[in-house]
């Protein structure tokens, strides 16, 4: 595998009541416990759906690559010290020794990398 | 640790506990020792292949030295270390080598230049892979392996951290040391040991070889004179013992994922040896076999147990001696084989110097801030603190401190914690973390905050700013807040919060925007000005303690106004990806107002006259506010607080520490200074952190007091620190009225 280039992700975070997640958010968000996501969608639209004292927020400070299943399978499974998730779903853990999430989201192959984009560098040298 | 080979070609002389003592060329330290009769450490079996820790010393200077990997040189000094106790930690070299941090990228990595290494390295080669081959005796020492794979592999001027496609550990099998009675004494060597003395024509004299039927040696004066084994006693001046093998798989058991194998020997399953029955089993920590049956005895029958209870395998060794024997002793015992596996192994897989640790034998990664190639591109000094590299200074430290203090400056401080708590209960439940009164701050302002534990202990502090109340759908108010925490506390400070948030049942919700948000600081007389030019009106530039969102430059912040440099500072956090712009934005603004970017090395001089304390270096685990002066950001009638109880109960006793304010003439102390009473001969504290004020014209320091002290008759004012006389001083050192900080 060739080294990836982590690239920065517009992403909206949310905190907020499991319940109020479980209403709004769908598969195409990356649930990464009950009461927090990540979502590709406008952070305006998103706290318009929510309830007042959840917490949304423009974040830029993740950068991801996306993977074909045969890397992810070949390549970065051998980097987890955890079992990859099944699809669709979202694992979280040390991938090369950094804190790192694996979002294998649904109707696709492929799946998405996701490091603090303060670790970005050092990812991207340990999967060179 | 392997030294440059000799470059002499004829008998050369080391000193040898101050004695001198003839060496051959190629000798290595331990051989030169024997060759005249004498014993490398102070008996025990001797490996002389880098794995039992019996022959460490001290070399020119430095401690726990494996003389057997050293190489002598002409004029070498070595000390024996004291038998039966560590050298002195004093008295030692106050400059050692430099050990620089190199990256390398590579394709296959095969550790251990033997047969099985040098066969992997060829079939490596014909599948058209990029080989390097490290071995111990060339000098690279690999001394640990990370996921990625990673090797850290020591040289004598550097520590390298290789990152690798693929690692093949080849790194062999050692010869078991006997664990029998007599077996400290000198003149016992491994059947590896005592072929290699032949070869370099080593005389041992009369000499026994035994097997496992090895049953006692015998010794007088510490000297070997003899062995018994089940065929009676044989006299002796040396004991060769031939008890078997074992894998040389410290590194194999390192690390188990993907991209790391072993071959030959050090991936071989072994014959343990016979339960010990007597004798030292570890000479690291000098563990008899009595010890482990009273350790098995209280109940520790694991490996591991073992370990933790007895020492084993945290010597210099790492268990490469005694843990075949450790094994074997659990599985003549236990009735599970699972008790008897080997204990986890971790890095250093052998001992390093403290210049090579601080070049670094871990593989944690760092992190960097949005802003690391601009302090790189103003040519930052880089260092790493909190988890994150960050500038210590741009080449100037001073010029950084005058630029604070007379007119502005910028620094980089994304890495500090940042978080936000919604929800109904947020401030009960704030309330309850915080030591100090939370529900009387008002939207858009801020209040500094000490973080205590339920021990009454210090162990973080920072910033708690209040936003505007949202409104709920039902009309009630739903508080908002911002928390800031310092660097190093905010990787455990989300789940802190979390913890405690689920333990009381509030319904609070919590996100943690530490690597979401960067922040620049904007400090000094002139940053008003500077923010004004960057497109802040006047009346929108927070006043102390006060927080706004609002553009500066064009960047969306949250700028918050406090002081940790002593002069008027704010805060501005703002997007993790518009950082370079803000930060570029501010210097071009700032060029004529003679801006400068400062680093760490200023920052902490700055908030050391201002008399700030940084919680992990001016604090211990056990600080509590009274022990720093801190009872003002306590509010004890409060109903209840995290650490509350603790405070109230210890609040009658006496305390003699007491975290100090000193000034002193000359040069800064070092930090850790000891700290001395005044007639010289007492240490009653120690320096915590020290800086040479260019304002003050002296030496100030903070001082952890610690004992010997009245507390009825007043805190002594004279110390010797750094065999100088240090003054009691009132801190702040600098603006005790904060009128600047406020201004």
């Amino acid at each position: 595998m060739r080294g990836p280039e982590l690239i920065q992700l517009e992403l909206s975070r949310i905190v907020g009541p499991a319940a109020a997640l479980d209403a709004v958010l769908s598969s195409a968000d990356i649930r990464i416990s009950s009461d927090e996501a990540f979502s590709f969608s406008d952070p305006n639209d998103l706290r318009a759906e929510f309830p007042v004292q959840a917490i949304v927020e423009h974040d830029t400070g993740w950068s991801g690559a996306w993977f074909a299943e045969h890397t992810l399978t070949v390549r970065l499974a051998s980097l987890c010290e955890w079992p990859l998730p099944n699809r669709p779903g979202v694992g979280q853990g040390l991938v090369a020794g950094i804190p790192a999430k694996v979002w294998l989201p649904p109707d696709t192959t492929e799946a998405l990398l996701m490091v603090a984009t303060a670790h970005a560098h050092e990812m991207e040298e340990r999967l060179a | 640790m392997a030294a440059p080979s000799n470059p002499s070609p004829r008998p050369f002389r080391i000193v040898y506990d101050g004695q001198l003592i003839e060496a051959q060329p190629g000798d290595t330290v331990a051989v030169v020792a024997i060759r005249n009769g004498q014993a490398p450490a102070h008996g025990g079996t001797l490996c002389l292949s880098g794995d039992c820790g019996n022959c460490v010393a001290t070399v020119d200077g430095v401690s726990w030295a494996r003389t057997c990997q050293i190489s002598a040189r002409p004029g070498m000094v070595v000390e024996r270390h004291p038998d039966g106790a560590a050298p002195s930690l004093f008295g030692g070299p106050t400059t050692g080598s430099e050990h620089n941090v190199e990256y390398l990228h590579l394709d296959a990595v095969v550790v251990g230049a033997g047969s099985s290494g040098l066969a992997a390295a060829d079939e490596l080669r014909a599948a058209g892979r990029a080989v390097t081959v490290y071995d111990a005796g060339d000098g690279y020492e690999v001394v640990a392996i990370y996921a990625g794979p990673i090797a850290i592999v020591r040289t004598d001027t550097a520590m390298l951290h290789v990152h690798a496609h693929q690692i093949v550990l080849a790194t062999g099998a050692t010869d078991l040391v006997p664990v029998v009675a007599g077996n400290t004494a000198h003149g016992i060597y491994t059947a590896s040991a005592a072929e290699a003395l032949r070869v370099v024509g080593i005389d041992l004299g009369r000499t026994a070889t035994v097997g496992r039927d090895v049953v006692e040696i015998h010794g007088e004066d510490g000297k070997v004179t003899g062995v018994s084994t089940g065929q009676g006693f044989v006299p002796a001046d040396s004991v060769v013992v031939a008890i078997g093998r074992a894998p040389r798989d410290v590194l194999v058991r390192m690390q188990t994922v993907s991209g790391v194998g072993a071959v030959g020997s050090a991936a071989q399953a072994f014959e343990l040896p016979p339960s010990p029955v007597a004798g030292v089993a570890c000479a690291c920590s000098k563990i008899t076999v009595e010890d482990m049956q009273g350790v098995w005895d209280r109940g520790f029958r694991e490996t591991e147990l073992m370990k933790r209870s007895a020492l084993f395998g945290t010597g210099t060794c790492q268990g490469a001696a005694c843990l075949p024997h450790l094994q074997a002793f659990i599985a003549a015992r236990a009735d599970d084989p699972g008790q008897a596996l080997p204990f986890t192994a971790r890095a250093a897989a052998k001992q390093v110097t403290m210049g090579e640790a601080s070049a670094g034998y871990f593989s944690d990664p760092w992190k960097r801030s949005p802003l690391h190639h601009e302090h790189l591109a103003l040519g930052a000094t880089m260092d790493r603190f909190g988890g994150w590299w960050r500038p210590w200074n741009y080449g100037d430290h001073v010029a950084e401190y005058w630029a604070v203090r007379e007119a502005v400056s910028i620094g980089d401080v994304s890495t500090l914690g940042k978080l936000i708590v919604s929800g109904p209960d947020a401030v009960e439940f704030l309330e309850r973390i915080y030591p100090t009164t939370i529900a009387d701050i008002r939207p858009g302002r801020s209040r500094y905050v000490l973080v205590l534990n339920e021990r009454g202990h210090l162990f973080d502090d920072g910033m708690v700013l209040r936003e505007d109340d949202r409104a709920g759908v039902d009309g009630a108010a739903v508080p908002w807040f911002t928390l800031s925490f310092t660097s190093g506390g905010a990787t455990n400070a989300e789940a802190w919060l979390r913890d405690w948030a689920e333990t009381w049942q509030l319904d609070v919700h919590i996100m943690d925007r530490t690597t979401s948000l960067a922040a620049i600081n904007v400090t000094g007389p002139l940053g008003r000005e500077l923010l004004q030019r960057c497109g802040v009106v006047s009346e929108d530039v927070p006043k102390f303690l006060q927080h706004r969102r609002l553009d500066v430059a064009g960047v969306p912040c949250h700028a918050m106004r406090l002081s940790f440099t002593g002069e008027a500072s704010w805060e501005l956090h703002h997007p993790w990806n518009r950082s370079v712009e803000l930060w570029r934005a501010l210097l071009a603004a700032g060029k004529d107002l003679g801006i400068k970017p400062h680093g760490l090395q200023a920052l902490f001089g700055l908030r050391l006259e201002k008399g700030h304390v940084i919680v992990g270096l001016d604090t211990e685990l056990d600080t509590t506010p009274r022990r720093i002066s801190h009872e003002w950001a306590v509010k004890m009638s409060k109903r209840f607080f995290l650490g509350q109880e603790a405070l109230a109960r210890t609040a009658p006793l006496v305390d003699y520490r007491k975290l100090v304010g000193l000034t002193l003439e000359g040069p800064m102390p070092t930090e850790g200074c000891p700290m001395f009473a005044a007639d010289g001969t007492t240490i009653i504290g120690h320096v915590t952190t020290a800086f040479a004020s260019p304002l003050i014209g002296k030496s100030i320091a903070l001082a952890m007091l610690k004992r010997d002290w009245d507390p009825d008759g007043g805190i002594p004012t004279s110390y010797v620190v750094d065999g100088r006389v240090a003054t009691l001083a009132e801190t702040p050192f600098y603006d005790p009225e904060g009128a600047r900080a406020r201004a």
